[in-house]
């Protein structure tokens, strides 16, 4: 993916109802050299100290792993399905989407497993 | 997963920390049973010389305790955990999931599960930890 495609997925798992910030994550500034890790409810830290709050154009890093634990940690929340989980399916890689997700009555489809839970996060009732 | 004792979240986190492939990650949050402590590693690097980052000023470092564990009731310690687990068997698309009433974590290359020593501790992040432990 793009880095254009890391942002938009990022604002696209910001702009879900069922979003927020958990403790743990990384949010950066797009086209910024800042990152800040949520450290807890009401903390952000980066290198330089610690803040209350980050810019409000500021997205989630779907390349961190701690992030996409957190994301995973939304999507069951947002389901009531704390059993839920993302599964990469060989027999799907051919077309390309392989990361899936059981969103009843269907399955969320991705190239990305990051890609995956935020298309799953959007169709959350 | 919140039925789970707390003393056996204690016992899964040393287990962690106790395997080849583990390592502090930033994001991870530790916990210090004696006293009640919990830190979050906030930033590359996540631990040198046993010290680890806990964020609040470039000189906030603390000398990580020996009895630290990691919090696997934590969302972003368990992402950090499972990205252990792909490195650690270079398996990028390996995961967790639940069936039949238990979490296994499965490779779609291998087919390979790994045994929860505990079987009352039946979670994610004990499935987690087994593939860890039985990594090559």
């Amino acid at each position: 993916m793009t880095d254009q495609e890391w942002i938009e997925l990022g604002q696209r798992a910001v702009a879900c109802r069922a979003w927020r910030w958990l403790p743990g994550m990384l949010a950066y500034r797009p086209g910024g050299i800042w990152e800040w890790r949520r450290h807890s409810v009401a903390k952000w830290c980066d290198s330089l100290g610690v803040r209350r709050s980050i810019p409000d154009v500021a997205v989630p890093d779907l390349g961190d792993p701690a992030t996409v634990g957190c994301l995973l940690a939304l999507v069951r929340e947002a389901w009531g399905a704390p059993h839920k989980s993302v599964r990469h399916d060989d027999d799907h890689a051919v077309s390309g989407r392989p990361w899936v997700v059981w969103c009843p009555p269907r399955w969320v489809r991705a190239d990305t497993e990051a890609a995956a839970l935020v298309a799953a996060l959007e169709s959350a009732p | 997963m919140t039925d789970t004792p707390y003393i056996d979240w204690l016992e899964l986190g040393r287990r962690a920390v106790a395997c080849r492939g583990w390592r502090w990650m930033p994001g991870m949050r530790q916990v210090r049973p004696c006293c009640d402590e919990a830190f979050r590693v906030c930033d590359e690097p996540a631990s040198v010389d046993g010290h680890v980052h806990v964020g609040g000023s470039p000189y906030d470092w603390t000398l990580l305790p020996s009895d630290v564990v990691p919090d696997f009731r934590d969302p972003a310690t368990l992402g950090c955990l499972l990205a252990l687990v792909r490195e650690a068997w270079d398996m990028p698309r390996i995961g967790p999931f639940f069936s039949d009433g238990r979490w296994r974590v499965h490779s779609p290359i291998l087919n390979i599960g790994f045994p929860i020593r505990d079987r009352k501790n039946n979670t994610e992040a004990a499935a987690l930890v087994a593939a860890l432990e039985a990594a090559p």
